[in-house]
């Protein structure tokens, strides 16, 4: 079972006008798998993370998610699959209390009750319970990152993908973060998108290189930290 | 429930009580019809976040399907369902369209706009003879008169006018707001205020914004034509100036003035503005949209927030400074504090 795959993508491309931010992807992902995307900027990772979510329709190729055909689909009937997402700039309700942007998450497809149970259980996750009635726009960068990861986890899906979630946050809440991915991991499967090789290191397992919108290479963490091919795209960056 | 339901219909029914002693009743109708009407603009625009340049168009419908309703069947309460109905029917076409075909906000204004525009147009050139609907003209310019209006279900003879009908539309005012607020708290209404919040975070949480908007554009709608059903009461006739833009404008109007994002506020500022322009046609020494344009720009520099967040303010500043026995004041403090982003959500 553990081999499954529950997601696909196949010779996906997405063009906007002349450039090719997609360029023949070929991707799979096993059940409760956590894979990281690495790649310079502009290499088409937040461009696959939207075509996946329903945000973007690839210009040609297909996405199969548990065996569907999700092409064409909106973002609204992605996410009832169960694939929740993080973008890279954080998509909050900002006038509205953390708590009533969990909630909101969490009511979809459950009662109120459950709703309110859902919400007390992943702010004590995420470590945000004291910050439940206050606006979100009042608060910092980092708070918001684990604000819209709760919104994530509060729909309760089983694939999660996060853009850059290490992104303008402390010492601290990286670490409280790390936590947070691999508990959530026992339950779902993980894409993650993260530039900080430091973080990779501590969580991944498999990683994907993306480079000018077209799989690198495709492999566990030591063989790509190594690849030549691979430091030469982040020239002058360590490893 | 207490604050959402019980307070509203206390304070309700002691304004509708007192009102009449203060104000003549006809005039008084007439503000409670513009007070629907701009709550229902409140609603779609302030919590939904649609932003319609033509709720005048959902008015003036729903006054001309009780006028033409009531004229085929010579009885009022068909067609007060019906002045409901149709309007609801045709937001639930047309915004379907529109929020389908995911049209953006300043596309929705215009389209609207040029909505009302075409309804106005068509209703001011329908004076022929072969504009029939049923027995009734459409009669053009001059609009529809003499239809039956309102009357005790159980007596028809007893007709709803002057106090009567005040206090009819002044109750269904307050049915209307209590149900709204209702609304506002269960999951489908903070739903709304999510979408108008981020649409797409909304998407991604699952929920079909595109339903959801043509749902609350309808609720909109159908409010809109009971507004315009108790207009068509008030003035036992119905002219395309209903559907006029100056209409529309106006309807903005009373909700940025009174606030936008309450269900109060639109309503005040329609009671407020209304009146203001009741007097103001009564002499003819200074031109009435000039004030009115006047009060609107007042009210957008100096209360940008609208009149009713401004009095809540205050409210919440005076209570602040009473002395609350056993030092309770410390945390009354920090509970107005914490429930400001609310009650601003739900006034
Ligand atoms: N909406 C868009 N319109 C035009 N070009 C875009 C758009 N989104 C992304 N791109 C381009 O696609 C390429 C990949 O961008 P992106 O997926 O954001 O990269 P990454 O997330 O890996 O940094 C970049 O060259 C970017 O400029
Ligand atoms: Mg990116």
């Amino acid at each position: 079972m553990a081999s499954l795959v529950e997601l696909e993508a196949n010779q996906l491309c997405m063009h906007f006008g002349g450039v090719r931010a997609l360029d023949n992807v070929n991707f799979t992902l096993r059940r409760q798998e956590l894979r990281c995307l690495i790649g310079p900027n502009g290499a088409g990772k937040s461009t696959f993370f939207k075509c996946l979510a329903g945000m973007l329709n690839p210009t040609s190729g297909e996405i199969r998610i548990r065996g569907q055909h999700t092409n064409g689909w909106h973002p609204h009937q992605i996410a009832r699959l169960g694939i929740g997402i993080k973008t890279q700039v954080p998509s909050v309700m900002n006038s509205l209390s953390v708590r009533e942007n969990l909630w909101l998450a969490a009511v979809r497809g459950n009662s109120t009750k459950q709703a309110d149970n859902i919400v007390a259980q992943i702010m004590d996750q995420v470590s945000i319970a004291e910050l439940s009635s206050q606006s979100v726009e009042t608060l910092a960068h980092g708070k918001r990152q684990l604000v819209e990861l709760g919104i994530v986890l509060a729909g309760q899906p089983w694939l999660i993908l996060l853009d850059e979630p290490a992104a303008g946050l402390t010492a601290e809440e990286v670490d409280r973060m790390i936590d947070v991915i691999r508990e959530i991991n026992r339950h779902a499967a993980l894409i993650i998108v993260e530039h900080d090789m430091h973080f990779v290191r501590r969580i991944a397992e498999q990683v994907t290189v993306f480079n000018q919108g077209q799989v690198l290479i495709d492999s566990n963490v030591d063989e790509v930290m190594n690849n030549q091919a691979v430091r030469d795209v982040y020239l002058g960056k360590s490893l | 429930m207490v604050r959402d339901v019980l307070l509203p219909i206390i304070i309700g029914m002691v304004l509708m009580l007192i009102l009449p002693s203060v104000l003549d009743s006809y005039t008084l109708t007439v503000l409670t019809a513009y007070a629907m009407l701009a709550l229902s603009l409140g609603f779609i625009w302030g919590y939904a976040g649609i932003l319609c340049f033509g709720q005048a168009a959902f008015f003036g419908l729903g006054a001309y399907a009780y006028a033409i309703a009531a004229i085929n069947f010579g009885t009022p309460w068909g067609p007060f369902f019906i002045a409901i109905i149709i309007p609801a029917i045709f937001a639930a076409v047309f915004g379907a369209v529109l929020f389908y075909g995911r049209l953006s906000d300043v596309y929705l204004a215009v389209v609207t706009l040029v909505m009302t525009l075409i309804l106005f147009k068509f209703m001011n050139s329908s004076a022929g003879e072969i504009y029939k609907i049923g027995k009734a003209r459409l009669g053009g310019y001059n609009g529809i008169p003499g239809f039956e209006t309102l009357s005790l279900p159980w007596d028809p003879s007893e007709y709803l006018y002057d106090e009567s009908l005040f206090y009819f539309a002044f109750s269904l005012l307050i049915l209307v707001y209590v149900l709204l607020r209702i609304c506002l708290q269960r999951p489908m209404g903070r739903i709304l205020v999510g979408m108008r919040e981020n649409e797409q975070r909304a998407e991604l949480m699952g929920y079909d914004i595109r339903l959801l908007k043509t749902i609350a554009f309808t609720i909109g709608a159908a409010i809109a034509g009971l507004a315009g059903c108790l207009y068509a009461n008030w003035a036992e006739i119905v002219t395309p100036s209903l559907f006029s833009l100056g209409q529309s404008a106006e309807t903005i109007i009373w909700v940025i003035v009174g606030g936008a994002g309450t269900l109060t506020g639109p309503i005040l500022g329609a009671a407020v503005l209304g009146f203001t322009k009741f007097l103001l046609g009564q002499q003819s020494v200074i031109d009435n949209t000039l004030v009115l344009g006047v009060i609107l720009i007042l009210a957008v520099l100096l209360l940008p927030r609208g009149i009713f967040p401004f009095l809540v303010q205050i409210w919440q500043a005076l209570i602040r400074r009473l002395p609350s026995p056993g030092g309770g004041r410390g945390r009354h403090n920090q509970n107005n504090r914490k429930q400001q982003p609310d009650s601003y959500h739900n006034g």
